[in-house]
């Protein structure tokens, strides 16, 4: 079979969304079937683009700069106008014959010119939604492209349902064929549980790109500015890394925090588990976070906010403590909770290994690529919405 | 005003309606001129700014309306003359005015104006009409940023919790921020409706979720002890996102949900309903708001809008920690327990406003404004 993959990611080269279908993408070629990648352009590729490569996937690219064009395309460019261009570069995805097109989105709207073009062209696609949030809404017009996107795809995959829900509340059309995709954990093994280590002092680790705008590190900060948690023997370890680093610094120092620990990005989740007792995570969005996954097969418990598919994964008071929204309250509410149990944090680790267990695939990507592969199929039609049918979940 | 004093106000954002929410500028605007300033106005071309831009053309202001994007022939004389600054920024050189009064919406609307009046040394202030969580400068755009506003000779927020928000996004403190109250109209209260075999409950625009989580208050009453309670939910106003809302309420099935458009006065409004709900996710001045606080009205808000200092959960408002089903859910639980209580609630809200409303904003901020050492 011909399978394309579409990533729709231009602000990096890489990221956490682009292992799932660069995975899967490698899994297909290596059973044997035809796959194409089209990827955003960059002077330099990421190592891991550059692998689909040399495993036999051809890239194709999309938003190529002047730079990278042909004096021929140029002067097609130039010609015709960017939007023409763009087209152009649609085009490709038409000139792969897939018998289906995969779109990797790190939200849930940024591959609507791709699958708009796959709906005109009669090409079979699903888009796969990394992240959703409830600080966007579409206008009436921009809802209606989506909705006559969407409901045109063989499936939809979200990597939690409460992306799922929060589109159909966006676009105001029930996702019949709205599947969950887990996302794969590279960084942890399911056979070892790392040792627990000696408290006190209790470590807490809030692992994630040093970004507040999505993160909430800033709420973090102000919880842990309050008297009560400055006499605890408690610390936090930042991992990660971002473009607000310095801003958070600057915060601590304001602050005058001491429980508060920069470690870095590293790619030592093991080495993460070793030292830190319990997973701090004050997102305002969200997927469905790799840190929180990864801290659940490690047996250890979370302090989350109940955003996106956070609490998809675990139980309040006995995997996890939940913040009912990214607040300061909230937060300090479910981090006092958490304190005052933390007698318990080793036993909620295990139950959270175990919530692991039942409810993550051991193999994501396997799990992802045997769906598509029945996708593919001619046979495989879209289910189509019979709107309006009223309210599903 | 001791002196006539040069004053341009530019509408820097570009977010139609969004940057004629408040009714502050163009009366600043003007009042400003009647006491014997010299007044321009240039604004980034919004729809509804145009009609108070051609009243105050009328009023002797000077206008010039600005195009966000330049045109082919522009830019082609820009580069011919190599110039480096683009032709609506120049105008406000030709203007030499005293003060620059950049009026934005966010934080980083009105940026590039105010770099631009560092670069040619001329006096600014900044207004911020509003400020939110989701967004968050990077490192070297939180040091430009502060540069500029550490520059301003004042910077003007709707709210102490405005200014906190980016205090936190700079992580620096903005030194000369003030706190102004946006224009209102006091209309003579309306009596509360008598009826209360059907309680009315009003919700106001911007119908936009994105700041007014009516996604949010629709699911709390799709719950099936809220559809078999006697009350009527009226939504006034209109959006970009009308017709999805609408569809969202027939998804849910919500029979007492009415949509009653645009146009209404606050009389109309508050004639016809008990109680205002507004979840907010991010707010500049709720100025719809504070009406319902003179027409004696209490309301359901969320944390965001008490931390205004306008709200006091229990005793003028039921407050909602944040738009998420189940926290609006419990205010609005905890409003309905105590409905009977709404009247004395709303002699409360009154008695709040009254305490903490500027008399007259309009002359309040112009007497700051021409009170900058300029």
């Amino acid at each position: 079979m011909r399978f394309a993959f579409v990533s729709t990611m231009k602000s990096s080269p890489w990221g956490g969304s682009e292992e799932l279908w660069s995975q899967a993408a490698l899994r297909l070629k290596g059973l044997g079937h035809d796959v194409a990648a089209v990827v955003c352009w960059w002077p330099e590729l990421h190592a891991k683009i550059e692998r689909l490569r040399a495993e036999g996937i051809p890239l194709l690219f999309w938003n190529r700069g002047l730079s990278a064009l042909s004096p021929f395309e140029k002067m097609t460019r130039r010609i015709t106008g960017w939007e023409k261009a763009i087209l152009g570069e649609h085009q490709q995805l038409k000139d792969c014959k897939p018998d289906l097109t995969v779109i990797s989105q790190g939200g849930a709207i940024d591959g609507i010119e791709w699958m708009s073009f796959c709906v005109e062209q009669d090409l079979a696609f699903v888009p796969v939604v990394q992240c959703n949030s409830d600080n966007w809404w579409p206008s009436d017009e921009f809802a209606a492209k989506l909705r006559g996107a969407y409901s045109q795809a063989r499936a939809s995959f979200f990597v939690s349902k409460a992306s799922a829900d929060e589109l159909e509340l966006q676009i105001g059309m029930s996702l019949y064929q709205a599947e969950i995709a887990r996302n794969p954990f590279n960084n942890v093994s399911v056979d070892y549980i790392p040792r627990w280590p000696v408290a006190p002092p209790w470590r807490a680790a809030c692992v994630a790109r040093l970004e507040p705008k999505a993160k909430g590190q800033d709420l973090l900060l102000r919880v842990l500015a309050n008297p009560k948690w400055r006499s605890r023997d408690f610390t936090v370890n930042l991992y990660g890394a971002g473009a607000s680093e310095a801003i958070l610094k600057r915060l601590v120092s304001k602050y005058q925090l001491e429980s508060i620990r920069f470690a870095g990005h590293t790619n030592d989740v093991q080495g993460i588990w070793e030292t830190n007792h319990i997973l701090l995570l004050p997102s305002r969005y969200e997927g469905l976070p790799l840190a929180l996954v990864e801290s659940m097969w490690a047996a250890r418990p979370a302090v989350i906010t109940d955003v996106s598919g956070n609490a998809e994964l675990c139980i309040n008071g006995r995997s996890a403590f939940i913040a009912e929204a990214p607040t300061v309250k909230c937060l300090d509410d479910a981090l006092e909770h958490a304190w005052e149990n933390k007698e318990r944090w080793k036993a909620m680790g295990s139950e959270a290994r175990s919530l692991a267990e039942q409810i993550l695939p051991k193999d994501p990507v396997g799990v992802f690529t045997t769906r598509l592969l029945q996708l593919a199929e001619p046979s495989s039609k879209k289910v189509t919405d019979p709107w309006p049918v009223g309210w599903r979940r | 005003v001791p002196t006539k004093k040069r004053i341009t106000i530019v509408l820097a954002s570009s977010l139609p309606p969004w940057s004629t929410d408040a009714d502050l500028w163009h009366k600043t605007a003007r009042q400003l001129a009647q006491d014997g300033c010299d007044v321009t106005c240039l604004a980034a071309g919004t729809d509804t700014a145009v009609a108070h831009l051609n009243a105050l053309a009328e009023r002797g202001v000077q206008t010039l309306f600005a195009e966000r994007s330049e045109g082919f022939f522009d830019k082609l004389r820009r580069k011919l003359l190599k110039a480096q600054i683009p032709r609506v920024f120049r105008a406000l050189t030709d203007f030499k005015p005293d003060l620059v009064l950049i009026w934005g919406l966010t934080p980083i609307d009105g940026l590039p104006w105010m770099d631009f009046c560092r670069n040619m040394s001329l006096r600014y202030s900044a207004v911020v009409e509003t400020n939110s969580s989701i967004w968050w400068p990077d490192d070297s755009q939180a040091d430009f940023m502060y540069a500029l506003f550490s520059r301003a000779e004042r910077v003007f927020f709707f709210s102490a919790a405005n200014r906190d928000q980016l205090e936190m996004q700079l992580a620096q403190p903005i030194d000369r921020a003030e706190i102004i109250w946006d224009n209102y109209v006091r209309a003579p209260s309306v009596p509360v409706p008598t009826d209360i075999d059907r309680w009315a409950i009003a919700t106001l625009e911007p119908l936009d979720p994105e700041r007014n989580a009516l996604d949010v208050l629709f699911r709390v009453l799709a719950e099936s002890r809220w559809r078999t309670r006697p009350l009527a939910i009226n939504v006034y106003g209109t959006s970009g996102c009308a017709d999805t809302l609408r569809m969202l309420a027939r998804r849910l099935d919500l029979s007492n949900v009415e949509f009653r458009g645009p146009g209404k006065t606050s009389q109309e409004i508050w004639s016809e309903n008990h109680l205002l709900v507004h979840a907010a996710r991010f707010e500049g001045f709720p100025g719809r708001l504070t009406e319902a606080m003179w027409h004696q009205r209490p309301a359901v808000v969320t944390e965001l809008l008490a931390a205004k200092g306008l709200y006091e959960h229990g005793r003028t408002a039921f407050v909602a920690a944040a738009a998420r089903v189940q926290l609006l859910d419990t205010a609005l639980e905890e409003a309905w327990q105590r409905r009977y209580e709404w009247p004395k609630m709303g002699t409360a809200a009154l008695a709040a406003v009254e305490r903490l409303a500027p008399s007259d904003p309009v002359t309040s901020f112009c007497e700051l404004l021409v009170g900058t050492p300029i």
